[in-house]
């Protein structure tokens, strides 16, 4: 019975099964160089380099703050949520369980904000007072037509604000969607509500975009 | 046009958010509806390239810049590091514990193990079979119209000899098997819970894009 050709093929698949994994594991891994630079960096905090670890801050501070102001409209709250979830990534270093460093910042970065978003609603503020602020980083481009420059500057003051109006929730899930390219499945995970949730936040929140911005149109079509 | 039953009059009645659905890069076909609707009513494929622009637009939009530099100082790393409890509690589940999850089995197996032994009857000598024979005298007694009053054990019935052979194991309590078994089984279980609700845990996904 014990040898039977079934109970054979059986074992052998189950210890196949791991193998591949981990040949997977470790193609995804090396091959990326970035990847490989952020684990080193992670380990080497790990065993208590705070150089490493600011190493990493200051590789992803730039896209995380981008990431965190869009879903937090107030500047000074979007900076406390950053370095918020800056040091709640040193204290939850042995927390990581490899993979992508930048996700897992960003996952971080995504509950910080969503919790000072929680809190706004609390204790409202006034939404972006700095719209007309020099400090607004330009667009990506190497656009040197002034009239070029001037569109892309109102359009961008335009989206931004309609942005401030649609519900958090809305803003979270399109900002995710659309600008940092999550999948429905990982916005589901981050955010913690189902798939069906995520996609009616996007839809609804894109078509009150629409609605808000219904006169200003003009500015992204063609 | 097939759909054209079955697609409302007017477009104030044509579903906005199956329009808005059809913008999903990774939607391959759109529905036969949401087709319909496109190809027969100017406004909602007005409202589709809208949407679309809009989507376009939103990863170009500017955002401010960053006007803190967010680096640790070393009294920020110290204040920051875990001691003691915390610290232990953080070690748990994380990718180099390799203590726990063994442990957790071993306990969660030692108690149930133990349980298992105190309910076969005889299995131990005393008082191990108590959960057993106490299950099997229990009808007995409710028959004979004696309750416990004290959650159920059985308690010795006049005249019946294998019941009152059995009341010292009554009186005895729970017997410390049991007891061990159980607090197995609890610290198991409990650092099962810690693997995975140890707070503040932030689990990464492999995924690469």
């Amino acid at each position: 019975m014990l040898d039977s050709p079934r109970l054979k093929s059986a074992s052998i698949a189950v210890r196949r099964d791991p193998l591949i994994v981990e040949d997977l594991r470790s193609t995804t891994v090396s091959d990326d160089p970035v990847q490989r630079r952020d684990l080193i960096l992670i380990e080497r905090a790990r065993a208590g380099d705070l150089d490493a670890f600011n190493d990493l801050v200051r590789l992803y501070q730039d896209s995380l703050f981008a990431l965190v102001v869009r879903m937090v409209p107030d500047r000074d709250q979007a900076s406390d949520a950053v370095q918020e979830a800056f040091f709640s990534a040193f204290r939850n270093l042995h927390g990581f369980r490899g993979g992508n460093v930048k996700s897992w910042l960003n996952r971080i970065c995504v509950n910080a904000a969503m919790d000072t978003q929680r809190l706004r609603k609390r204790r409202p503020s006034q939404p972006y007072p700095e719209l007309e602020d020099e400090s607004w980083q330009p667009p990506a481009g190497d656009d040197v037509d002034p009239e070029r420059i001037a569109v892309t500057a109102e359009r961008s003051r335009v989206i931004n604000e309609a942005m401030t109006r649609i519900t958090g929730d809305q803003r979270a899930a399109i900002i995710l969607y659309d600008v940092e390219g999550y999948d429905y499945g990982e916005i589901a995970d981050m955010t913690g509500v189902s798939l069906g949730t995520v996609k009616s936040r996007i839809h609804r929140g894109r078509l009150a975009l629409r609605g808000i911005l219904q006169d200003r149109m003009d500015l992204f079509r063609g | 046009m097939a759909d054209a039953g079955i697609m409302p009059v007017g477009h104030a009645r044509h579903d906005g958010l199956l329009i808005a659905s059809t913008v999903d890069r990774r939607l391959a076909t759109p529905s036969t509806l949401a087709q319909a609707l496109l190809t027969a009513c100017t406004e909602c494929a007005r409202l589709h390239d809208d949407l679309l622009a809009l989507a376009a637009a939103l990863p170009s939009a500017a955002t401010p810049r960053r006007t803190r530099d967010y680096t640790l100082s070393a009294a920020d790393a110290e204040r920051l590091r875990p001691r003691g409890l915390t610290r232990w509690l953080r070690y748990i589940g994380s990718s180099r514990d390799t203590l726990t999850r063994p442990l957790a089995i071993g306990f969660t197996t030692l108690g149930l193990a133990g349980l298992l032994v105190t309910t076969v009857p005889g299995a131990l000598p005393g008082g191990g079979a108590t959960a057993g024979a106490g299950a099997s005298v229990a009808p007995q007694i409710e028959m004979q119209g004696a309750a416990s009053p004290n959650g159920g054990l059985p308690q010795a019935a006049p005249g019946n000899g294998d019941a009152a052979a059995r009341a010292p194991l009554a009186e005895e309590g729970i017997p410390p098997v049991v007891v061990l078994s159980g607090v197995f089984l609890a610290t198991g279980g409990g650092l099962f819970a810690a693997r995975r609700v140890v707070p503040g845990r932030t689990r990464a996904k492999a995924t690469i894009r």
